[in-house]
């Protein structure tokens, strides 16, 4: 009797189990791009969070006649960054998974039917060269590349005070305010 | 000899403005301002249009000017602002003109925290001289998604008559160069025609183009206060005008459902005048041609009503 009750519960139980399991897994297959970009935003946040923190005072950003404190205030604000995240490397907010994903993300609009246009205007009044090199500033007097905003649609939203930016073949993560490559992602469009 | 020499010099000397240059009504309570486009390089072709645009403000006072980006080419330390921007149109600085900016490629983002770009620390923004009329200003350089919602919101909120965006790239251009930025059309044309957005001004090809209506809102090119790319049209049905032999800026007047406009060149010379009637004015007729009134051959068209656009419904 007490094998069949345990029986019994063993045949009600198991599909819920299984199904269980089956949920489990079937979730952790569907999510890993969602697992992967929810990282890249943690990343994002966590370094607006040391943007914001480091753009009161001195280094804040406000409108003004003076041209001058502008740039003061930009300046002030790129040496805290650069101070704060001096041992930040390539790969710190573009981490490898994140890399690949933004590949996959921007290849259908650079490489599809449009491809050739839309590489032709990141590609229009190219600056000469952009060091690729975490906290270097973005070369003064250089042009800033279009994205176009079939490509920006497909990759995820960036806070106001981040920018991305094509150049050559790299992805260019910028701090606006600090003008400065937070993190590049070498050959995105190959 | 003397005789000669005035001679001489009233044919090298740039024409001066007078009231009768001007093909603009003057109207009482209009909307009054100029266009500059890539005009941020200190040099003497900015100076040219600079000082025309000075001497035509006499005749037609206009109270701001729109910049279609390219504010500042090359470095932009606190000198640079004074040589490419505050020094030349100082006169009109003076004169409490206020000038309004959008950004160019060349241009750094953070022109939007300099005050005299009235910019209020944006990159895009919208501003209403008066009402009835309201300017979108764009940055074209990353039109994203939160952009694009940004102006959908603006414009579907906005009550005024005119709707006029100005940005940097051409979504129509028969420029050789660069031509028409398609992506960028793609993305906002459909906001234009779903708000009825009657006028689009563009910079980044360095001429003037006026192009022919294109379904139901008016673009021009005006990216040659500074710069200039000689031959760099090419034959295209988009044109209605072109110009690319000269540096030019744009002055406009609002007045009531009618924008008239006249495009100078650095030498004070007419290139283009016209008008444009707002296509759902309760007096605009289809089909209807103003008698031609230019200098040139081209003459004068009223855009009057193409067709009346059915609003898309989401």
């Amino acid at each position: 009797m007490a094998t069949n009750l345990i029986r019994w519960c063993m045949a009600a139980c198991l599909p819920a189990a299984l199904a269980g399991a089956a949920i489990v897994s079937l979730g952790a297959q569907a999510n890993p791009d969602a697992i992967v970009l929810a990282d890249f935003e943690k990343r994002i946040e966590q370094y607006m969070a040391l943007h914001d923190e480091l753009a009161k005072g001195a280094a804040e950003l406000e409108e003004t006649e003076d041209p001058a404190r502008i740039r003061e205030a930009q300046e002030r604000l790129a040496a805290r960054i650069r101070m704060a995240r001096k041992d930040a490397k390539p790969g710190d907010i573009f981490a490898p998974e994140v890399r690949t994903k933004f590949r996959m993300l921007m290849y259908p609009e650079v490489k599809g039917p449009r491809g050739r246009e839309t590489r032709q205007t990141i590609e229009e009044d190219a600056p000469e060269s952009v060091p690729l090199k975490v906290n270097a500033p973005y070369p003064e007097g250089e042009p800033l590349p279009t994205v176009p905003p079939n490509v920006l649609a497909n990759l995820p939203a960036l806070p106001e005070e981040l920018e991305y930016r094509v150049v050559d073949k790299h992805l260019i993560l910028r701090d606006v305010a600090a003008n400065l490559i937070v993190d590049f992602i070498p050959n995105a469009i190959e | 000899m003397a005789g000669l020499g005035l001679l001489l010099g009233l044919l090298v000397l740039p024409r001066i403005a007078t009231a009768q240059e001007l093909r603009l009504p003057l109207e009482d309570g209009s909307v009054r301002f100029a266009v500059i486009g890539d005009a941020g390089t200190g040099d003497e072709e900015q100076l040219a249009i600079a000082r025309q645009l000075a001497i035509y403000h006499r005749v037609f006072p206009f109270e701001f000017a729109i910049m279609l980006g390219d504010n500042l080419y090359g470095r932009e330390r606190p000198s640079d602002y004074a040589e490419k921007f505050e020094r030349p149109y100082k006169p009109l600085l003076e004169a409490g003109v206020k000038f309004y900016a959008s950004l160019g490629n060349h241009d750094e983002p953070n022109q939007r925290f300099y005050e005299p770009f009235n910019m209020g620390g944006r990159r895009y923004y919208t501003f209403r001289p008066k009402p009835g009329v309201r300017f979108f200003a764009l940055d074209s350089n990353l039109m994203d998604p939160r952009q694009l919602a940004w102006l959908d919101e603006e414009l579907s909120g906005s009550g005024s008559d005119w709707k006029i965006c100005f940005f940097h790239h051409p979504p129509y251009s028969s420029g050789d160069r660069h031509g028409s930025d398609e992506e960028l059309r793609e993305a906002l044309e459909p906001l234009f025609i779903e708000h009825g957005v009657t006028a689009v001004f563009t910079g980044h090809e360095h001429f003037y183009e006026r192009i022919k209506p294109q379904k139901g809102v008016a673009y021009f090119i005006a990216g040659s206060s500074a710069k200039l790319r000689r031959g760099d049209i090419e034959e295209s049905p988009l044109t209605a005008k072109g110009y690319d032999q000269g540096y030019t800026f744009m002055l406009i007047e609002i007045a009531g459902d009618e924008m008239h406009f006249q495009t100078i060149s650095h030498q004070g010379r007419t290139i283009d005048a016209g008008v444009i009637r707002r296509i759902d004015a309760p007096h605009g007729r289809p089909g209807r041609w103003a008698r031609p009134d230019c200098a040139d051959s081209v003459g004068l068209r009223r855009y009057g009503c193409i067709r009346r656009l059915r609003r898309l419904r989401r």
